[in-house]
């Protein structure tokens, strides 16, 4: 029985490794995160600025770090919309796509005043969001393929025909 | 409140509670409330207080919001950042107290008890936080259904107390049932070979071993970002 006490103890120091790394880890994280938030005083509408488009409509998929299977596939699913439906929009640059880690970009989520991962659809002018509307459904609806498509259509048309009649 | 508010509150628990992403934590509470199969009433005492905790957290939540002390998309990303990466070093430390690997002789009161006894003998109570804990543990679904469906829906039917309570035990029932299926159906089995304290021993320890799996599991997830299951 030595062997086995010997084989216990040794899981038992490597689990406490494992979490005092862990709790490290995470501490870092939040600090270097934490510093980031507080250096980016102003909200862009990108994370690389795009002088060339003066108005567009940009959807933004705004996530969580854990990228939960339902998730995963609301994301597949809104991406093939709007690459099928708009793809002359997304030509011509109009439509836009950006992924948001909205627990490492706290101006947007708080801009947006996300609530768990869902779509935005704003209109964006000179890299700052003139209007936006969050689509909260998104993971409710994903095993609804139907729906979920008629609910991102008809808000990304809104938000295109709202910025043509402009 | 109409029984429309009622009923969609009760089908946003179950929803909560049958989706994908909270199943690691679903699986360390059946095991954890399960897991007493010398006694019925403690199983029942354990299903009982995981519900009461789960539903309790919710109504504290729900009545925050609705006096407005909180601001459900701040709670929501605070909680959705902090409380899950707490819970994967949390969980491994109490399943190795479950394993007996740490807290043998560590006492938590003036009698001298260490935190493994009082866990097997008076685990029941335990039920209790483990139901706020995993409650206050927002995936992005349970997320999108709590903050999302029930906090509007509350809202809209004036409702602070009871669609939350509904909706608390809506999550707890799909998760308390199955413990029990599981739990009796080991009892009678183990009454009926007679051997119920060797299957008692396997679940004790299947239970610490599930929690320190579901540990590393959300540390991994959740602190690291490395997906397992996607």
């Amino acid at each position: 029985m030595p062997d086995r006490k010997k084989l216990q103890k040794l899981i038992s120091n490597l689990l406490i490794a494992f979490v005092l790394i862990t709790i490290g880890f995470s501490l870092g994280k939040h600090s270097v995160l934490n510093r980031m938030t507080a250096d980016a005083a102003t909200v862009s509408a990108s994370n690389s600025s795009l002088p060339d488009i003066k108005k567009a409509v940009k959807i933004f998929y705004m996530h969580s770090t854990f990228r939960c299977v339902t998730c995963s596939a609301a994301e597949t699913l809104a991406l093939d919309l709007v690459d099928k439906e708009f793809a002359e929009a997304r030509k011509t640059q109009t439509l836009l796509w950006e992924n948001v880690n909205f627990q490492e970009n706290a101006a947007l989520a708080k801009k947006f005043d996300v609530i768990a991962t869902c779509m935005v659809i704003a209109t964006v002018e000179n890299d700052q969001i003139i209007d936006f509307v969050r689509l909260d459904d998104i993971l409710t609806l994903s095993d609804k393929p139907e729906e979920f498509n008629a609910y991102v259509r008809n808000a990304v048309s809104k938000e295109l025909g709202k910025m043509a009649g402009s | 409140m109409d029984w429309i508010s009622i009923s969609s509150a009760a089908w946003l628990g179950i929803l909560t509670a049958i989706s994908p992403c909270p199943l690691a934590s679903n699986v360390a509470a059946i095991s954890f409330i399960g897991r007493q199969l010398h006694s019925k009433t403690a199983i029942l005492g354990s299903g009982l207080l995981y519900t009461t905790g789960r539903t309790l957290t919710y109504v504290v939540l729900g009545a925050l919001m609705a006096s407005g002390l909180l601001a459900s998309g701040e709670i929501s990303r605070f909680l959705q950042r902090y409380l899950n990466e707490l819970l994967g070093p949390l969980l491994i430390i109490l399943g190795m107290i479950l394993l007996n690997m740490i807290g043998g002789s560590i006492s938590i009161n003036m009698a001298g008890e260490g935190i493994q006894r009082k866990a097997q003998q008076h685990g029941t109570l335990y039920a209790f936080p483990l139901g706020v804990l995993f409650a206050l543990s927002f995936c992005p679904v349970s997320a999108g259904l709590f903050f999302g469906g029930l906090v509007p829906l509350a809202a809209g039917a004036n409702s602070a107390v009871m669609l939350p309570l509904i909706y608390g035990i809506g999550t707890a029932v799909p998760v308390v049932v199955f413990a029990f299926l599981i739990a009796f159906g080991s009892q009678w089995l183990g009454t009926a070979f007679n051997s119920l304290n060797k299957i008692e021993f396997f679940v004790r320890h299947a239970t610490g071993i599930i929690f320190i799996l579901v540990g590393i599991y959300y540390s991994l997830a959740y602190v690291y970002g490395i997906m397992l299951f996607t």
